[in-house]
C-alpha cells in the first residue's frame, strides 16, 4: 500500500513538470513583436472600420500560442499573425482608397449636375432676354402707329393692337415695369396739351390694368408739348411730336 | 489475476497509453487540405495581379509551399503543416497588397482625370 502511494504521487508530479515545461516555453522576440503589432493595429480606426474581420484572424492565431508545444511553433504563429496583421492593414487601405474614389465620383457628379443646371438656367435667361427684346421692339413699332381721336384720349378704331401686345408682354415678363409717356405737338394750349397727354397715357394704363397688369408696374406720364422730337412748323414734324413713348425697366 | 488486476499494473498501463497518445499527437496526418488551400490562395493572388504589386510576398508564399510539399515527402508533417499555413497567410497578404495597389492607382488616376476636367 505504501508503494502505491508513492506511485500515485509520482504521476501528478510528472504531469506538473510537463505542464511547467510548456508554460516556460520561451516566447521569441518575433512573437512579442507580433503581439505589439496587433495592439497597434487594433487601435487603428481605418482597420477598425474596414478590416476588423481580418484582424480578428490574427488575434485567433496569436491565441493558438496557448497550445504551442515548441519554440518553432511559436515562431510560426508569430510569422502567421504578423502577416495577417499586415494583410489587415492593406485590406483597410484598399477599402479606404475605394471609398475615396467613390466619394470623388459622387462629388464630380454633383458638381457636373450643378454646372449643367447653371448652364441651363443661363441659356434660359438668355433666351428670355432675347424674346423680351424682340417683343419690346415689336411693341415700340406698334406704338408708333397708335393714333388718338383728335382732342380726346380715346383711341382711333383699330389702334389697339399695340396695347394688346404690351399687355401680353407684361404678363409674360412679370418682373418688367413699363413707363408710358404721352407727348403732343405745340398746337393749342400748352396746359391743355399736358393734360391731354396725361389722359392718353392714363388711358393706356387703364387698358393694361383691365387686362390684369398690376398697377404698380405701370407709370403713366403726360409731358404735353415740352419734349418735341421734331419741328412743330411742318405737318410731318408735328405728327412725329404727337406720340406715346414706351420704356421698359 | 485477470479478473482482479492489481492497481500498479493499471497505473502503468495508463501511463503507457498517455505516452503513446502524446507520441501519436506528434505524428499528424499529411496536411493535404492546408497545402491545397495555400496553392489555391497563391493562384488567386496571381490572378489579382500580385505579380506586379506583391512580387516578394508571392515568391515567399511559393517557397513556403514548395518546402511544405518536400517536408511531406520526408514525413515531417508537423513542419509541413506550419509551412503550408505560413504560405497561405503570405499569399493572402499578397492578395491584399495587390488589391491595395490597384485601389490606390485607381484613386490617383481618378484624381488626375478630375483635375484635367477642372482645367
Amino acid at each position: 500500500m505504501k508503494k502505491l502511494t508513492v506511485k500515485k504521487l509520482v504521476t501528478p508530479i510528472l504531469i506538473a513538470t510537463l505542464a511547467v515545461g510548456c508554460a516556460e516555453l520561451q516566447k521569441p522576440q518575433s512573437f512579442l513583436d507580433a503581439e505589439e503589432a496587433y495592439q497597434t493595429a487594433a487601435n487603428d480606426p481605418v482597420i477598425q472600420k474596414y478590416s476588423a474581420d481580418q484582424l480578428e484572424k490574427a488575434n485567433k492565431t496569436l491565441l493558438t500560442s496557448a497550445t504551442a508545444t515548441s519554440e518553432e511553433d511559436l515562431a510560426s504563429i508569430a510569422y502567421i499573425s504578423s502577416t495577417q496583421i499586415n494583410t489587415a492593414k492593406h485590406l483597410a487601405s484598399a477599402e479606404q482608397a475605394m471609398q475615396n474614389s467613390k466619394d470623388l465620383l459622387i462629388k464630380q457628379e454633383q458638381s457636373t449636375a450643378a454646372a449643367v443646371i447653371a448652364e441651363q438656367a443661363q441659356a434660359q435667361q438668355q433666351l428670355l432676354a432675347m424674346q423680351a427684346s424682340d417683343a419690346e421692339r415689336e411693341i415700340l413699332l406698334a406704338f408708333g402707329k397708335i393714333e388718338f381721336v383728335t382732342g380726346t384720349s380715346d383711341l382711333v378704331p383699330g389702334a389697339a393692337a399695340g396695347i394688346d401686345m404690351l399687355a401680353g408682354y407684361m404678363s409674360k415678363f412679370q418682373e418688367k415695369e413699363v413707363t408710358i409717356a404721352g407727348h403732343t405737338d405745340s398746337s393749342g394750349n400748352a396746359k391743355l396739351n399736358k393734360k391731354l397727354s396725361q389722359q392718353r397715357a392714363d388711358f393706356i394704363r387703364n387698358v393694361l390694368v383691365t387686362k390684369d397688369v398690376a398697377e404698380n408696374r405701370i407709370t403713366a406720364l403726360g409731358y404735353g408739348q415740352s419734349q418735341p422730337i421734331a419741328e412743330n412748323t411742318t405737318r410731318a414734324g408735328r405728327q412725329k411730336n404727337r406720340r406715346i413713348e414706351i420704356t421698359f425697366k | 489475476m485477470i479478473k482482479k488486476p492489481n492497481t500498479t499494473l493499471l497505473i502503468r498501463a495508463s501511463i503507457l497509453s498517455a505516452a503513446v497518445s502524446t507520441l501519436t499527437a506528434c505524428s499528424i496526418d499529411t496536411p493535404k487540405a492546408e497545402i491545397a488551400y495555400a496553392e489555391a490562395t497563391i493562384h488567386a493572388a496571381q490572378n489579382m495581379g500580385a505579380n506586379n504589386y506583391a512580387a516578394v510576398e508571392l515568391e515567399r508564399a511559393k517557397n513556403k509551399l514548395q518546402q511544405a510539399q518536400s517536408e511531406v515527402k520526408e514525413d515531417n508533417n508537423e513542419l509541413a503543416l506550419r509551412l503550408a499555413k505560413e504560405s497561405a497567410a503570405t499569399a493572402e497578404l499578397a492578395q491584399a497588397k495587390a488589391k491595395d495597389g490597384k485601389a490606390k492607382l485607381a484613386e490617383s488616376q481618378l484624381q488626375e482625370s478630375l483635375k484635367i476636367q477642372l482645367k
